[in-house]
């Protein structure tokens, strides 16, 4: 600038003290005038005038360079914005940022000026404190938007969590009306979505299948309903109609207080618990119904009864308590098989259903054991009436798979008041009484007697009797001689076991033998009988005859164990004997039983040298087919046979048929009971070859034994 | 006015070229390639403008008004829709968060990335018509559409370049018009035809 054109003074100043930096150069680029804010924030040393912009600030950005050229060459104005060139002057505020290097923010207008020549005004604006606030507002800012990014992903994570709740979750206000569900409780409660919002609770909700209707003044009662439950119940029970619908289910709920916006609100949760009555309906059907037949249990009958004595108390009634067993069932089961068995009782179950009244109870106690419960009885015989129908369902055969299926039952009754005042009194005197018709003649019924508890005590004394008599050996055998009925021939004898009780005197086998199977003492009974039996034939085997074989009664028990070939040659072995001299004697029922595995032991007991005959032949219940498939020698034909020999012509039948069979099967024939004179000469002439019975002689202690094998040695020679 | 499509495509390499130069400065500045389309052109009367560009009258827009004197006096404007403009800026600026307007610091970027746009087309307007033109101080405006039409457009004959950005994978539209009188589109038109004929076309 010229001194010619100097402005004046007060501009100069202003120009100066201006917060701008303004620079002004030529179309030479050279600097022609700066103002003081330049010099002051600037580092270079010494006046900057006349010299080229680009030696006092060699660092200048293209950008810079390009619209200074720009401003001189083609009169275009220009603008850097601080972001995209933050401090494209070195300028600094002071001393300390010229150490630290920190740069003012700027923003650089470029602007032509045309006067005689082209010149160039540059202003750098400081901007460090727009950029300072701005870069504070952007953090907070940047802060907020993850502070609210957080919140959104948590209100994501906690609605998703109420929305995949399995239960239904309702809020509430204070009054009942819906704020807020979740998903469960929408399609619980409503098939369409937002259809739930601002509806009353109370709409939904049926308390003993009465709706806590308008008229009931639902709405207030729900408001006061809310807070107590929430208070006091755990869960409440309720019936629910969805919205629109007719048809209800079964919920449980559960309430809870919240404060939401500083107002009370309830949280309701709601469980479809339809399945879970279902099921345990289906549990209570379990525990109180038998799967088999549907009738009631024993639970439930015992229920029954108990209540049935308490009205009969109030009404002065009787009641009466019809105890059924099956006869002989176990056998079906053992031939037919289990399937059989279980249809049969369904059979059994139905047509005792038919022959009852509605109002009478028929329980399956399990087996083949059933009550029926009559109640509201005027007189006992009532109870002989139905019982009488009872033995006649049995009249007509059950079909089962095309099977004619006979089968009979025994009856027990017992009567309240008489009997008992219990239902565990009665069903045990019913019990009684059907036990004693089994022991005498089965398919009939009886009323229960004391004189039928004195038997029940009978049998208990004699059960711990027994057990002292297994300990004292209170056992000893008597042998019973089976010869030709010519007399001239001896076979071998049965070997039979003897009781001697000390105070008693002798006690018949068909009191005991019943009780020791079922108490187990007949296997240590056996054992006993067996040893004796060997000491004897170790004694006098000399004096016996080549073929002499000792018959033995197996017990079905003893049968049926693993052990008993073993103890059995262990005994043998003992005493040095062989097996020919034992005749093991079974009954038809063991050989029914198991059949592969009844035939692979007496297999390996033939295979030992031992003799199986079959026992009280004719009164089982044997399939002649099988007869074929065991390893037999001996058939033993039953004494009822012989009992009515020789004038009785179907008993005379009978025999002859035995005998017949026997012979065709090539099995040795054995008369049993044979008592008279006329018998023998009957047998005789059927060509039967072994008698045995009182005609030749009863059963002896060994001794007598003996010495009446002297006498037929004897009489022989 | 009816336009040759041989004169359409020789304005628009024109402006390509033009814009060329821009684009390589803005890549210098951001360090991010800036990618940019043959600019559409197009002449029409002030009062289709609603229709031309199918931006409502009433909706807001942002936009950069460079003043222009010299051989061609008219304001330049360069329009955004208001979200375009935040994308742009971001972008450029790489900054991912912040409000949902701009600042004052990105609004002054944005009129430098603008101004630079628009006088990269200048330059290609001038060095053809062999004028020279000057600009004055790029402003920002912000507002309605028919607002900035009231406040800017002089004239009554409406020259466009529509141009679109990608940075980024992000899709940028912007508009640059020029509002001014006929004559001078004229002018401009007569310059074009010289051109071509000089070219031989």
């Amino acid at each position: 600038m010229t001194q010619g054109n100097a402005p004046p003074e007060y501009m100069t100043e202003a120009i100066n003290r201006t917060d701008l930096g303004m620079i002004v150069i030529n179309c030479h680029r050279e600097i022609v005038f700066a103002n003081d804010w330049v010099k002051e924030h600037s580092a270079v040393e010494g006046a900057i005038e006349n010299k080229l912009i680009t030696s006092v600030f060699p660092d200048l950005p293209p950008r810079l360079n390009r619209a200074m050229d720009k401003a001189l060459n083609l009169r275009r104005a220009a603008i850097l914005s601080n972001k995209l060139n933050p401090a494209p002057f070195p300028f600094y505020r002071d001393k300390q940022s010229i150490e630290e290097r920190t740069l003012i923010s700027q923003v650089v207008k470029i602007k032509p000026i045309n006067v005689e020549k082209q010149y160039c005004l540059i202003e750098i604006i400081d901007i460090s404190e727009s950029v300072n606030r701005e870069t504070a507002l952007h953090q907070l800012a940047t802060e907020a938007n993850l502070k609210a990014e957080q919140i959104e992903a948590q209100e994501k994570r906690i609605r998703g969590i109420f929305e995949s709740v399995k239960d239904a979750i309702i809020i509430v206000d204070a009054g009942g009306n819906i704020q807020m569900f979740n998903h469960t409780a929408n399609e619980l409660l409503s098939s369409a979505s937002d259809t739930l919002n601002n509806i009353n609770l109370h709409q939904f909700l049926k308390e003993k299948n009465q709706p806590l209707s308008e008229a009931n003044g639902g709405v207030n009662q729900m408001a006061a309903m809310l807070p107590l439950w929430a208070k006091y119940a755990d869960s409440i029970e309720l019936e629910i109609t969805p919205y629109g619908k007719e048809s209800s289910f079964s919920a449980e709920l559960s309430v809870s207080t919240v404060e939401l916006s500083e107002q009370r609100h309830f949280v309701v949760v709601l469980r479809d618990i339809t399945e879970r009555k279902q099921y345990e309906q289906q549990l209570e059907t379990m525990a109180k119904f038998d799967e088999l037949t549907s009738l009631p249990n024993r639970t439930l009958l015992m229920d029954r009864i108990q209540s049935a004595i308490g009205r009969a108390k109030r009404f002065d009634n009787n009641v009466a308590i019809i105890f059924l067993d099956l006869d002989r069932f176990k056998i079906i089961n053992d031939t037919l098989g289990h399937d059989t068995g279980d249809k049969l009782l369904q059979l059994v179950a139905n047509r005792l259903l038919e022959g009852i009244r509605e109002l009478d109870t028929v329980a399956r106690l399990g087996g083949d054991e059933f009550v029926i419960l009559l109640e509201n009885l005027e007189h006992k015989e009532h109870a002989a009436r139905v019982a009488e129908k009872v033995v006649s369902i049995f009249e007509l055969a059950f079909d089962i798979d095309g099977h004619q299926l006979f089968v009979t039952g025994s009856l027990g009754i017992a009567t309240y008041p008489e009997n008992g005042e219990t239902a565990y009194d009665l069903i045990k005197c019913a019990d009684t009484a059907m036990y004693a018709v089994k022991d005498s003649s089965r398919n009939n019924y009886m009323f229960f007697s004391e004189k039928m508890n004195e038997n029940a005590r009978k049998r208990l004394e004699l059960e711990a009797e027994l057990r002292l008599a297994v300990k004292n050996e209170q056992f000893s055998i008597v042998l019973q001689p089976q010869l030709s009925p010519d007399k001239q021939v001896l076979h071998g004898a049965e070997v039979l076991v003897r009781w001697f009780h000390p105070s008693k005197g002798y006690i018949s086998p068909v009191d005991f033998i019943p009780i020791a199977e079922d108490s187990g003492f007949i296997e240590q009974i056996f054992d006993s009988v067996l040893d004796q039996a060997c000491q004897f034939l170790a004694q006098y085997k000399h004096a016996l005859p080549q073929h002499f074989r000792m018959g033995v009664n197996i017990s079905p028990r003893q049968f049926s164990s693993e052990a008993f070939t073993k103890r059995f040659m262990a005994v043998l072995n003992r005493y040095q004997l062989e097996t020919r001299f034992f005749e093991l004697e079974l009954t038809e029922g063991m050989l029914m039983k198991r059949t592969d595995e009844t035939i692979a032991l007496l297999r390996s007991l033939v295979e030992k040298g031992f003799v199986i005959s079959i026992d009280d032949f004719g009164t089982g219940y044997s399939s002649l087919a099988y007869l074929t498939r065991f390893p037999l020698h001996t058939l033993k034909i039953d004494r009822s046979f012989i009992i009515d020999l020789p004038n009785d012509e179907e008993a005379a039948l009978v025999c002859k048929s035995i005998i017949g069979l026997a012979k065709n099967l090539g099995l040795m024939l054995i008369a049993e009971g044979v008592e008279t004179k006329q018998q023998n000469e009957f047998l005789a002439a059927e060509h039967c070859d072994v008698i045995q019975g009182y005609y030749f002689a009863k059963p002896m202690p060994v001794q007598n034994f003996v010495e009446w094998l002297d006498a037929l040695n004897a009489d022989s020679n | 006015m009816q336009l040759s499509e041989l004169q359409i495509d020789y304005i628009k390499e024109l402006f390509n070229v033009g814009l060329g130069e821009a684009i390589v400065e803005l890549n210098d500045m951001i360090n991010e390639e800036i990618l940019m389309s043959v600019p559409n052109f197009d002449l029409f009367e002030k009062n289709a403008i609603f229709d031309k560009l199918q931006i409502e009258s009433s909706r807001n827009i942002t936009a950069v008004v460079l003043p222009i004197q010299g051989g061609m006096e008219c304001n330049g404007i360069l329009l955004f829709p208001a979200q375009h403009s935040l994308n742009l800026v971001r972008k450029v600026l790489k900054e991912t968060s912040g409000a949902d307007t701009l600042t004052a610091l990105e609004v002054e970027s944005l009129t430098e990335i603008s101004s630079i746009i628009l006088d990269a087309i200048i330059t290609s307007i001038s060095d053809m018509m062999h004028v020279s033109i000057s600009t004055g101080m790029p402003t920002a405006y912000s507002g309605t559409f028919q607002a900035l039409v009231d406040k800017y457009y002089v004239g009554d004959t409406v020259m466009s370049v529509g141009m679109h950005f990608e940075i980024k994978d992000s899709q940028v539209r912007g508009d640059i018009l020029f509002v001014q009188d006929i004559l001078v589109i004229e002018d401009f038109l007569e310059k074009t035809n010289q051109m071509l004929s000089e070219l031989g076309l």
